[in-house]
């Protein structure tokens, strides 16, 4: 067997040492900050940025990193007995898989007790300030008082139905999210956005429907939002509501709105005549290109549409993209202009 | 190109093509001599700008003394030399910042760099003090690769990574080693902690 190399890495000066870091694979770096505190200040210092962090509930608990180019999981073992909430008691080891090559790697540390440190220890490295918990199928499996106390106040929760409807409620209710929610109609109690959801003062509120399970948002329920952006997904929303709305807007209604944007498969065509109908507005250049951005954090440049104006002088812009049956309905508020 | 067929270095003028071309004569702290293609010399931003301010024709090169650089040795000096020879004229990579950076190290470099570690190291730190980017890039991208496909338990024996503990002991040793009265007073101030005692003073 040959002997194995070594090389004094942090015996180069700093610079060196952070142009060598800087060449190393994601995976390899995180395999360094567990090492020591040393090489966890190191790596911390090279300001990566994982976009995003996620912590995964579903049939077992994984963090989930993204970067540009690699996405890679971490995970721990855990014994699922029927009938017990579950908890990960002590998890004092960490695995995660190389996404490239798919070897599987582990560490233990002692100084780790709880999911919590793991999550922080990455979050750390990477520089994810607001590490998003994503409840998902299975997820009712877990001791909810066990997930409580290791993530209260999530900046961004996801929450898909857990298997549970008592279980969805006491996760909507009890972990409630200070910046973005994204919620599956099918979690919410007789499959109804509740208000207590809706005016929370979200940045950001995603609300999603399976393809061919559609459910209805009412006009009281849009009135009643409190969040700067909402998005809907294959929910319906009827063309006569869009155009109810935007007068209501005109009068002073949702005045933190920044954007609404509604992707769904209306059974018919939706045309600026019928969501503006007896509204004044102004149309937009075709070739005039308006940047924006959506619930997924992507950028959009969007063309034309239709200016309206507020009461109080506040433009918005209402946009109709794509073609029928697949078009989309976006509601812009220009705050600064 | 292999290296012992790549041109530079410990110059015989034999070696030295016929046209006419600058070059310039450097000398390493163990006083080992190299004429270097003034082509070559632009890879590296320190001697490109050192050359350039000293003004130096042709004459002043054969006849002022070589231009030392102090601290790099003869046989790191030689091996940074053959790469600029074999670079020379490439386009000097600019930094986009991303992370991990994409380097290829090509079967040239492998074979340069086909050394010890101790080399390996002083090699890394020439490339940065003679400010040679491409140089110093696939230099610790050879560093970088040494940790693929590894453990982390052998990733710690590979870069000889001391732990938590090792470092605090290390640094114990070094703020004794600065203070001699520091492990007295420390040794004096755990008996009395030992005693029950709730003030040391």
């Amino acid at each position: 067997m040959a002997a194995e190399v070594s090389f004094p890495l942090l015996k180069l000066p700093i610079d060196e040492l952070l142009h060598a870091m800087r060449l190393m694979e994601i995976i390899d770096l995180l395999k360094l900050s567990f090492l020591s505190r040393r090489s966890k200040n190191h790596v911390t210092s090279l300001n990566l940025k994982a976009d995003p962090i996620r912590v995964h509930l579903h049939r077992s608990v994984d963090i989930r990193c993204r970067f540009n180019r690699v996405s890679f999981y971490c995970f721990f073992k855990m014994k699922h007995k029927d009938d017990v909430p579950t908890i990960v008691k002590k998890p004092g080891t960490i695995y995660f898989r190389d996404p490239v090559t798919s070897k599987l790697y582990s560490w233990n540390s002692t100084k780790y007790s709880k999911i919590r440190d793991w999550l922080d220890h990455i979050a750390t490295i990477f520089h994810e300030e607001n590490p998003r918990i994503d409840f998902d199928a299975n997820a009712s499996r877990f001791d909810f008082n066990w997930i409580y106390e290791q993530f209260k106040k999530p900046s961004h929760l996801y929450v898909d139905h857990t298997g549970s409807a008592e279980y969805n409620k006491k996760v909507l209710k009890m972990l409630k999210p200070t910046e973005k929610l994204v919620a599956w109609f099918d979690c919410f109690e007789n499959q109804r956005a509740p208000q207590s959801i809706l005016n929370q003062n979200l940045d950001d509120l995603v609300l999603l429907c399976e393809v061919g399970r559609e459910k209805e948002l009412f006009l009281n329920d849009l009135l009643c939002c409190t969040s700067k952006k909402l998005s809907l997904r294959q929910v319906v929303f009827s063309q006569k509501s869009i155009n109810t709305f935007i007068k209501l807007w005109i009068l002073g209604s949702n005045p933190r709105l920044e954007l609404f944007s509604i992707k769904f498969f209306p059974r018919e065509m939706i045309s600026y005549e019928t969501i503006l109908k007896r509204i004044r507005f102004e149309p937009v250049p075709e070739d005039r290109l308006r940047s924006l951005e959506f619930y997924s954090g992507e950028m959009y440049s969007m063309r034309g549409g239709r200016d309206i104006w507020r009461l109080d002088g506040t433009k918005a812009t209402v946009f109709i993209c794509g073609h029928f049956p697949r078009q989309c309905f976006v509601f812009s508020v220009w705050h600064d202009s | 190109m292999s290296v012992e067929n790549a041109p530079v270095v410990d110059v015989d003028e034999a070696a030295i093509p016929v046209e006419k071309k600058m070059y310039y004569r450097f000398e390493s702290n163990d006083k080992k001599e190299f004429r270097v293609s003034e082509l070559a010399i632009q890879q590296s931003e320190t001697l490109n700008r050192l050359v350039e301010a000293m003004g130096y024709t042709s004459e002043d090169v054969e006849n002022k003394p070589a231009i030392a650089i102090e601290n790099i040795d003869g046989k790191t000096l030689k091996l940074v030399f053959q790469w600029c020879e074999h670079h020379k004229g490439e386009a000097i990579p600019v930094d986009d910042g991303s992370v991990p950076k994409i380097v290829e190290i090509p079967e040239f470099d492998a074979k340069l760099m086909d050394i010890d570690n101790g080399l390996l190291f002083k090699l890394i730190w020439a490339a940065d003090y003679l400010n040679i980017v491409q140089l110093l890039n696939v230099s610790c991208k050879k560093v970088a690769n040494m940790a693929q496909g590894k453990t982390p338990a052998q990733l710690r024996r590979v870069y000889l990574l001391p732990s938590d503990e090792e470092d605090e002991a290390a640094k114990r040793a070094a703020q004794e080693a600065q203070d001699p009265r520091a492990r007295e007073v420390e040794e004096e101030f755990e008996e009395r902690k030992r005693q029950g005692g709730n003030s040391f003073f």
